[in-house]
């Protein structure tokens, strides 16, 4: 087996479960972000460099990851499902509660549009500055902040202020003059 | 908790419910990529070989058969004649003038023909990359474009590789 079909095993056998994860918070549908993790991971080795290591191709998987799923998100290609209903045990106290946060930020983060959730995702999901999140995106710096304003204010009136590190609150006034995609 | 912990935490719990049962598709995962490594190579080599041989022995015929396509170099040779052209021809010979036939082996083209078979068989080829990259997604267009900066490498060294991979 060559070196890049190991690196690709290795990656995949260890690191899928997480980029699926990823993907999940990209896309807010797990067979959207199944299927996306599937296709940029074969994109990412059937062409190009070979990967020599998992992290640098792990690297690659998720900048695919974030491009393509604002791609079809833009596109229309995704299709939201509707989220089954979880049952929550009475008897575990914090895990109500922590059930509901979850299902809060979901909401929260359907409210923003493809390129909101992924600047978002990429600023606080991978610490990227606004200056990596545009180089990613292939956006401006202005843009990015914009778009991270923009979700910011949306996600505050979803979860509260206290969701979004008032450190963070970005200083661009929020314009919204992008119409939602 | 903040939103980014809340994120993460998202992340985790659907990785984990992911990774309990996730598909045993490694080998099919890898095979697909192995196919697609193929045809990606070829598609690079083709054009490597194209490029090549076309800046080599230049002639625009050769270039339009690896590229299969008309020769566009009259286009060039109509931007360096300008005006002669446009004003002795009514509407009606304009019309007839776009045939390659009837432009290519005009005397005094030979000389841009050279470098625009060359280019035309470049363009094109870049083209088809590019196009591919486009169709493909435009986050596979970073690591095309990394990927475009080390054509000539990879193309030599996956094509070796792969007969190492069906061995």
């Amino acid at each position: 087996m060559s070196a890049w079909a190991q690196v690709m095993e290795t990656l995949v056998r260890q690191r899928r479960p997480a980029l699926v994860g990823y993907a999940y918070l990209l896309t807010g549908s797990r067979s959207e972000a199944e299927d996306l993790v599937q296709d940029a991971i074969v994109r990412t080795f059937a062409r190009g460099r070979a990967k020599t290591s998992v992290r640098e191709a792990e690297a690659y998987v998720k900048r695919a990851i974030a491009n393509e799923a604002v791609n079809r998100a833009r596109h229309g290609i995704v299709v939201r499902e509707n989220r089954a209903k979880l049952a929550v045990p009475a008897t575990v106290p914090g895990h109500a509660a922590r059930i509901n946060a979850r299902a809060d930020l979901e909401a929260a983060l359907d409210t923003l549009s493809p390129r909101e959730r992924a600047v978002t995702v990429l600023k606080y999901v991978d610490d990227l500055t606004i200056a990596s999140i545009a180089a990613v995106l292939k956006l401006n710096d202005g843009t990015v902040k914009r778009y991270l304003a923009n979700a910011a204010v949306k996600l505050r009136e979803q979860l509260g202020d206290d969701a979004v590190n008032i450190s963070e609150r970005p200083t661009v006034p929020v314009t919204l003059t992008e119409s939602r995609i | 908790m903040d939103v980014s912990m809340q994120m993460r935490d998202l992340a985790n719990a659907v990785g984990e419910d992911f990774a309990m049962n996730a598909p045993d598709d490694i080998a099919r995962l890898v095979g697909k990529a192995r196919r697609g490594r193929m045809v990606w190579t070829t598609g690079v080599g083709a054009a490597v070989v194209g490029s090549a041989a076309s800046l080599a022995f230049g002639g625009p015929a050769l270039a339009s058969a690896l590229t299969s396509g008309p020769v566009v170099a009259p286009a060039a040779s109509n931007s360096a004649t300008p005006s002669a052209d446009v004003s002795e021809s009514p509407s009606a010979e304009v019309s007839e003038s776009p045939s390659p036939e009837a432009i290519a082996p005009r005397p005094g083209a030979g000389v841009i023909d050279l470098t625009g078979g060359a280019t035309v068989g470049d363009d094109d080829d870049s083209d088809d990359d590019s196009a591919d990259d486009s169709a493909d997604d435009s986050s596979s267009d970073d690591v095309s474009s990394d990927d475009s900066s080390s054509v000539d490498h990879e193309g030599v060294e996956t094509r070796s590789e792969d007969p190492e991979d069906h061995s």
